[in-house]
């Protein structure tokens, strides 16, 4: 009983040190980065620019009232690094940026080939900074001019990017730490998910899903897988979950849309001679048909399978086509062969992990497609043909 | 002042657990890679030794602490000598946990927040706790903060599981070999080692059979734990970035998104940190006052406190940044660790054990004579 006047001294003065901290900052002290765009200047400076949203144009712009007023504005600055460009665009911002919440990045196409490595150190050494981001490269463009396009669907437009990227199947999100991982891993080389903006036939320019962006040893972009290409290196790396394809069949005179799920991928390593390689890939998934323009009955089994075994071969041969493609005009590995390689046979990896950049352009690849078409749809023969017409 | 086997059991968890899962994964990823997980396994089975000869020697001399037997067994001077050194140890490790706590703390919530709040506030906690009851107090916080420290590691494992990349494990051993992999056991090793303090404690035991047991399996529990983060942290990283971040598994519980719905969960580490460090400062507070009391035979070791506190206080004041404290680790790990947590503890053991033999032979003569 004596120590009760104590005993509620000491609980006030708990609530008077535990509800205030130095660091608090009331939420209109903040502004919200929401996508950040990196540049290269004419004279070799870094051009930052950000797209942060302007709260009080939020419930505007939901009403439908006023119009016109965007709910987000974009602010830049420029210098020789990053935190430098930074400091020039937070001279003209009122609020502490706060970039929990930022999901977008874009490298610019100028950027990316002259050299990525000097933005990379700040995304993960800053606390505040989110791992979680995916890192876009602009191509034909400008960073800046990707945050500048207005997009119909979302309120933001930055958050744009990240839905298609989610929508087409991709893994959204994971793009910056795939990124520093493969670089870190030795004889790999990195690649980013690709942007491009294009002006449609109604003359509004929108932002577009364009492929992937490989780059070298230096960080340094060298070159372009569009749309589907890369879609077949994240099936090599199983980081896909849909792909919806058409494929010519030749048999049949018409081509055959399949929508593939279910991903699954192979690389079996073996070392033939001296330094010779030898990589066995094997892709496999679940296909759904959803568009059939050839005369084949798909419920006769026998049309399926004929249906099947084309595509196959035709996908084998477009995967092969691009891995050629990547080995022979780029020289970079982005299929982590080196890493099969290790996995499989680790000594031989130790005796080659050194001259990789050698050694990737001469591995001899087979590739060989696997996609069991499981669903015809709702439909057997094709309706838009007559009764006599439809293949048996 | 009592405590059970079950405290206990808790007791050593969680103090092992927070601070090895937290703080030392980047050094065997960096030396052993994809193996850290050998390593880890390695460094449990060290620390499950140290540990085993640490109960061993305070059963010699049941009911009696560290400080009363090692006089006993080195004699007086010599035992006094040794002493020193662990009340070194236990004095630095006391400031320098502080200062590891409030570092991450303040990277990971409170930038603008000055340090020494931030380390007077837990040092407070820390010394309230062992004000009131001593051992008895420490025992009953961590037989409830101990199984909130188990669902927040559950948490983190089942939330990262789709970040999981079980490739990033392979090969297995072919990338490294034996010596990387026992080299990178060691710094794990030293921080599940710490539980050597439990020679501070066996004397309070309610029953001492149950000492064994229980501390064995706390560190044994506490290896699991911390092998499991590094698992998280290999599984999400790959063999090659965790070695360079600072605190891997806080980076890895930042990188959760579970359905872009459970995001931002930074706090799950930050809560393993918190309360684990809590139940370690103030055990080491504990070991070190009361140590000090019969040390210095001061009927009242609560007095202790007094001195004990603000003397820690300072020393977490002291490193200049972050790297000072790292050096320190590397003192601890080179020269603290294999001496007075491997050495001393295995000498005393031997001699305590030839001693005890001798004495009951010399005791056994007279009657048969």
């Amino acid at each position: 009983m004596k120590h009760r006047p104590t005993a509620i001294i000491l609980l006030l003065s708990c609530i008077v040190i535990t509800t205030g901290c130095w660091d608090r900052i009331e939420i209109s002290d903040r502004v919200f980065d929401l996508a950040a765009s990196a540049d290269l200047n004419e004279n070799g400076t870094t051009l930052i620019a950000a797209q942060f949203i302007a709260p009080s144009k939020i419930e505007q712009s939901s009403k439908g009232g006023a119009g016109g007023d965007k709910p987000y504005f974009i602010e830049s600055g420029s210098g020789k690094t990053p935190l430098e460009a930074i400091q020039r665009m937070r001279q003209k911002l009122s609020r502490i940026i706060t970039r929990g919440h930022r999901r977008n990045y874009y490298f610019g196409e100028k950027l990316a080939k002259h050299g990525v490595k000097d933005l990379l150190d700040a995304f993960t050494r800053d606390p505040g900074n989110r791992m979680r981001l995916d890192i876009w490269v602009v191509k034909g463009n400008t960073g800046l001019h990707a945050l500048q396009v207005p997009y119909p669907l979302e309120k933001i437009p930055s958050v744009a990017p990240l839905k298609i990227h989610k929508a087409v199947g991709g893994t959204a999100g994971t793009t910056y730490l795939d990124f520093i991982m493969t670089s870190s891993t030795e004889g790999e080389c990195p690649t980013l998910p690709v942007v491009d903006i294009v002006t449609g036939n109604t003359q509004t320019k929108t932002i577009r899903f364009y492929g992937r962006a490989i780059f070298n040893h230096d960080y340094k972009l060298v070159g372009y897988l569009n749309f589907v290409e890369g879609a077949y290196r994240q099936w090599i790396l199983k980081r896909i979950s849909y792909l919806d394809l058409v494929e010519y069949v030749p048999k049949a005179g018409g081509s055959v849309g399949v929508v593939v799920t279910k991903f699954g991928s192979k690389l079996k390593s073996s070392v033939t001679q001296e330094n010779k390689l030898k990589m066995e890939i094997e892709l496999s998934g679940l296909g759904h048909i959803v568009e059939n323009n050839t005369n084949l009955d798909l419920i006769e089994l026998k049309n399926l399978n004929l249906v099947q075994n084309s595509i196959n071969e035709k996908m084998s041969e477009h995967v092969l086509k691009m891995i050629t493609k990547v080995q022979k005009q780029y020289g970079t590995d982005v299929f982590g062969f080196i890493q099969a390689l290790n996995r499989q046979h680790p000594r031989e990896w130790s005796k080659l992990k050194g001259r990789w950049d050698q050694i990737f352009p001469n591995i001899e690849v087979t590739v060989k497609v696997n996609v069991n078409l499981k669903y015809i749809g709702l439909v057997g023969p094709p309706l838009q043909f007559k009764e006599s017409e439809v293949r048996k | 002042m009592k405590i059970s086997g079950y405290q206990l059991f808790w007791m050593v968890f969680t103090m092992a657990f927070g601070m090895t899962a937290l703080f030392t994964i980047p050094w065997p990823v960096a030396l052993a890679k994809q193996d850290a997980w050998i390593s880890m396994i390695a460094a449990s089975l060290i620390s499950l030794f140290t540990t085993f000869v640490a109960v061993k020697l305070s059963l010699l001399y049941p009911g009696q602490s560290f400080v009363q037997y090692s006089q006993l067994i080195l004699g007086k001077w010599l035992g006094k000598t040794i002493l020193v050194s662990y009340f070194l140890m236990w004095l630095s490790m006391t400031g320098i946990i502080l200062r590891e706590y409030a570092d991450f703390v303040f990277l990971a919530l409170f930038s603008t927040t000055p340090l020494w709040t931030i380390i007077l506030i837990m040092l407070g906690a820390s010394v309230y706790v062992t004000y009131s009851g001593g051992v008895r107090s420490i025992g009953r916080c961590s037989e409830i903060i101990g199984p909130i420290c188990v669902i927040g590691s559950i948490l983190i494992i089942v939330f990262s599981v789709n970040d999981w990349d079980w490739l990033r494990l392979l090969p297995v051993y072919a990338n490294t070999g034996f010596v990387p992999i026992m080299k990178g056991s060691t710094l794990p090793a030293s921080f599940l080692g710490e539980s050597f303090m439990v020679v501070m404690f066996i004397p309070f035991m309610l029953k001492s059979n149950r000492a064994q047991i229980s501390s064995l399996l706390g560190v044994l529990f506490a290896s699991v734990a911390a092998l499991a983060m590094t698992l998280v942290v290999i599984l999400i990283f790959g063999p090659n970035i965790p070695a360079r971040l600072i605190y891997p598994l806080y980076s890895a519980v930042t990188y959760i998104s579970v359905m872009e719905f459970i995001q931002n969960v930074d706090v799950l580490a930050v809560l393993l940190w918190i309360i684990s460090i809590f139940i370690k400062l103030s055990l080491y507070l504990f070991i070190t006052s009361y140590g000090t009391a019969q040390f210095f035979h001061i009927k009242k070791w609560k007095n202790a406190i007094y001195l004990i506190a603000p003397m820690a206080f300072i020393i977490s004041l002291l490193p200049r940044n972050f790297n000072i404290e790292m050096s320190y680790t590397k003192f601890w790990l080179a020269v603290i660790y294999p001496i007075n947590i491997i050495g001393i503890p295995l000498l005393l053991w031997i001699v305590g054990t030839i001693r005890k033999k001798h004495m009951q032979n010399s005791e056994l003569t007279p009657t048969s004579q």
